[in-house]
């Protein structure tokens, strides 16, 4: 019978679009299937009023000025999570977005479009820590060497440039006592730079005649990373390396790729085989525009729709049941803490009266700590700086609670009236450190699915997730750590957020490697089913940012998939 | 059991309206108010770009939008939106009501307003966190609730935070600066003006680019 393609994969975010370019470099024919529009393809060129084409084969439609016109660089066009460019919804933004229910509160920071969630990450590719891999998860982080390697180069990857909040956090990491790391296999504690997927500032960026440009090449430190970069003389050499930039021109280039957006997967097909048993055969999609429903066929098929819509897909497909199918959801449990500095502190340390979190790229600087997670430098517009700091916390506000007792932060909580106002007219002179901890894989953290309320894609996701006591006790270990390097390079006031745990920006770890697939990724239950997404990691990687694991896997999974299927 | 969904759904219906009842229109009023008020003393000391506050930017009707706009469901073939906005009100002033009751208020309350409008407007801004609080430490009768609150802690607690959320993102994004194109879908609107609450913060707007550069800390990283 002849198929549609030899491969289908679901979703082009952070893996899709690195399996299509491994396996389309060895003459594999790919089809790959994104739920939300294409930013900068003249076939698309009004991804948010009109359907456009159905799909494309050719990298030639890349195009700088249609990503231009559709990257705003304002923070709510782009991040507003109801209609914003990048919210989990439709392309049609007149429609309502993609409901999750998300009992504790909160929300998922997740983006349909090609190129995923990675269209807003800050582009922070650390490793795994070795200490979470070895011996833990059923491969051993030796084996990952290459393959993060590999990805490095072609994403590729380098230490972030410094602007003045990232001096500022290494002089207090510093002045803390702490090391500074040089290698990027983390197995001990220190600071050093994010390793960004961004590619560097030219060296004359701070001469006063150098003119910035949509053109310009290479990061201009306009701190646009969360906004969608559209820095570059190109799509594919825009700065921050989202797949839409990287993988995708480079997937299209070898012409053995087929790329379709505003295409919803809703059901995997599987047949019973005499020999394989049962094994997936093809997906059933809907055509977000048109409502149009179809079936696609092929040998292989990916999932990589990200950490909840992979089980989502799994259980609306009615696929075998398995306990750990949406089970064992890690989200590095994050929370913030914030320092204000005065001007003459700032003079001393930096030679200006403010460190400016709108100037640089978003997170620049990072802090490990193997066994309790991680610490990063952030800075932002305003918008989503306020809300992420100062209204997310779990615990209510700030001036109702009683006062903590030996705390090393000043305000603890959402923050409001006055005191909002006040903070943030600080907002120029306020360094922020995000914190993301090592949470353990607890089955009761999950992605079920609801059993009444449905969309036009099944019934919706359920995202349970409460952080055990000992994640809690990790997050306070960091959160003092932070507030120590903010108290170190002379902030006068402290702010802890708080955060809620319904705050999903890195989920993991619900169809985990050695329960729901076998070592190489394909699914134990369901031959020739594969996964691709954050969703296949073993852990929370001890705190790191899951992108370039994900991509670094998803590079492994391709040859596996190659030397199983297709020699 | 089937008889019990559709009766909750077609109550859920009766209660669904996309326009605001004029009590919500006050709720979001009074909510945002107190989240970002206007700051006559602030504006003494700090310059009169601190004076306003949420409602001179309409950040009560980014919420209402918000909710309005935040969940749609699927019955058979056809999508309904479900309107969130006035039951999100009704359930404020429950909660308002129980505060007041039990005497948990700690500042006067407007009785001319109470009488008028809704008990979450009535109170003084302080209590009007107090009243969600209570919401989000479970101490109000949740059977009292409209539809889809009613027995249901963990859509309170999503709206009790996304009530919060909205109101910062309102106010501290370009949301603010559409002007009279605000209600818009976004491909209709239009920047009309800088948004006040970036004056106020000193955030100089989209930029292409600074001279800021200051150097690598690692140039790079060894194995």
């Amino acid at each position: 019978m002849a198929h549609d393609a030899d491969v289908i994969i679901i979703g082009a975010g952070g893996g899709g679009p690195v399996v299509a370019k491994e396996l389309a470099e060895k003459g594999i024919k790919v089809l790959l299937l994104e739920a939300g529009s294409w930013y900068g393809n003249k076939k698309w060129s009004n991804p948010r009023k009109e359907h456009g084409a159905v799909s494309t084969t050719s990298s030639e439609d890349l195009h700088s000025g249609t990503l231009d016109k559709c990257f705003t660089d304002y923070e709510g066009d782009v991040n507003d999570t109801i209609t914003g460019n990048f919210r989990w919804g439709p392309a049609d933004r007149s429609r309502h977005p993609w409901f999750r229910r998300i009992p504790q509160g909160g929300f998922s920071w997740q983006s349909s479009g090609i190129g995923g969630t990675t269209l807003s990450y800050f582009a922070n590719s650390p490793r795994a820590f070795p200490l979470v891999v070895d011996n833990v998860w059923p491969i051993s982080y030796s084996e990952m060497i290459p393959y993060y390697e590999k990805v490095e180069t072609i994403l590729p990857v380098s230490p972030a440039p410094m602007t003045e909040k990232e001096e500022l956090f290494f002089y207090g990491a510093k002045k803390a006592g702490w090391s500074r790391l040089m290698t990027p296999n983390i197995t001990s504690p220190g600071y050093r730079p994010q390793p960004n997927a961004i590619l560097p500032p030219n060296t004359n960026v701070n001469d006063p005649n150098f003119k910035f440009e949509n053109s310009t090449e290479g990061c201009t430190l306009c701190g646009h990373c969360v906004n969608g970069c559209k820095i570059g003389p190109t799509v594919e050499k825009v700065a921050k390396r989202s797949t839409l930039v990287s993988y995708i021109p480079l997937a299209l280039k070898t012409g053995n790729v087929e790329v379709r957006p505003n295409t919803f997967v809703i059901k995997i097909l599987t047949e019973k085989d005499k020999k394989e048993g049962l094994k997936a055969i093809g997906v059933g999609y809907r055509d977000t525009w048109t409502g149009e429903i179809g079936e696609l066929s092929a040998n292989v098929v990916i999932m990589a729709a990200g950490t909840v819509e992979s089980p989502r897909l799994w259980l609306n497909s009615k696929l075998p049941n398995n306990p750990w199918v949406g089970k064992g959801l890690t989200t590095h449990c994050f929370d913030s803490v914030s320092g204000i500095f005065d001007e003459k502190s700032l003079m001393n340390i930096l030679g200006t009266p403010d460190a400016r979190p709108y100037v640089g790229q978003n997170s620049a600087a990072r802090f490990d700590y193997p066994g309790l997670g991680a610490l990063q430098g952030f800075g932002s517009s305003p918008g989503i700086f306020s809300t992420l700091l100062y209204s997310l916390s779990k615990d209510g506000y700030d001036f109702l609670r009683k006062p903590d007792k030996k705390v090393p932060w000043d305000i603890r909580g959402r923050v409001v009236g006055n005191d909002l106002k006040e903070i943030m007219m600080e907002y120029p002179r306020t360094l922020s450190i995000l914190i993301m901890i090592d949470d353990e894989v607890n089955q009761n953290n999950s992605i079920i699915l609801d059993s009444f309320i449905r969309d036009e894609h099944g019934l919706v996701p359920v995202v349970n997730y409460q952080p055990s006591k000992k994640d809690i006790q990790k997050r306070d270990k960091l959160a003092i750590i932070a507030a120590d390097i903010l108290r170190k390079a002379g902030a006068k006031k402290i702010i802890r957020s708080d955060c809620t745990p319904g705050l999903f920006v890195h989920m993991e770890s619900t169809m985990r490697m050695g329960y729901v697939t076998d070592i190489n990724c394909e699914t134990n239950q369901i031959k020739r089913l594969f996964i691709a997404d954050n969703s296949v990691h073993y852990n929370s990687l001890g705190g790191a940012n899951p992108t370039l694991t994900t991509q670094a896997l998803a590079t492994r999974t391709s040859e596996k998939i190659v030397n199983k299927y297709f020699t | 059991m089937i008889y019990n969904i559709f009766h909750l759904f077609f109550e859920m219906l009766k209660n669904q309206s996309k326009h605001p009842l004029p009590n919500t229109k006050s709720t979001f009023n009074a909510l945002v108010d107190a989240i970002i008020p206007s700051t006559p003393e602030t504006s003494e000391n700090q310059g009169s770009i601190q004076l306003s506050g949420a409602l001179a930017s309409h950040t009560d009707e980014y919420e209402i939008w918000s909710l309005d706009h935040f969940l749609s469901l699927n019955i058979s073939i056809l999508n309904f939106s479900i309107y969130l906005a006035n039951a999100t009100a009704k359930m404020l002033d429950i909660a308002a009501r129980q505060l007041i009751d039990s005497e948990g208020n700690k500042e006067p309350i407007n009785f001319t307003i109470l009488l008028e409008e809704c008990a979450f407007t009535a109170l003084a801004s302080n209590d009007r966190f107090r009243a969600i609080t209570l919401l989000e430490q479970n101490k109000v009768d949740i059977t009292l609730l409209p539809i889809p609150f009613r027995n249901n802690p963990g859509f309170i607690f999503a709206i009790t935070g996304g009530i919060a959320m909205f109101a910062t993102i309102g106010y501290y994004t370009d949301w603010s600066g559409y002007g009279s194109s605000r209600i818009n879908t976004p491909e209709k609107r239009k920047l009309e003006h800088f948004p006040v609450g970036w004056k106020q913060v000193g955030y100089p707007g989209p930029s292409k680019g600074y001279h800021a550069f200051r150097g690598y800390l690692v140039e790079k990283c060894t194995e």
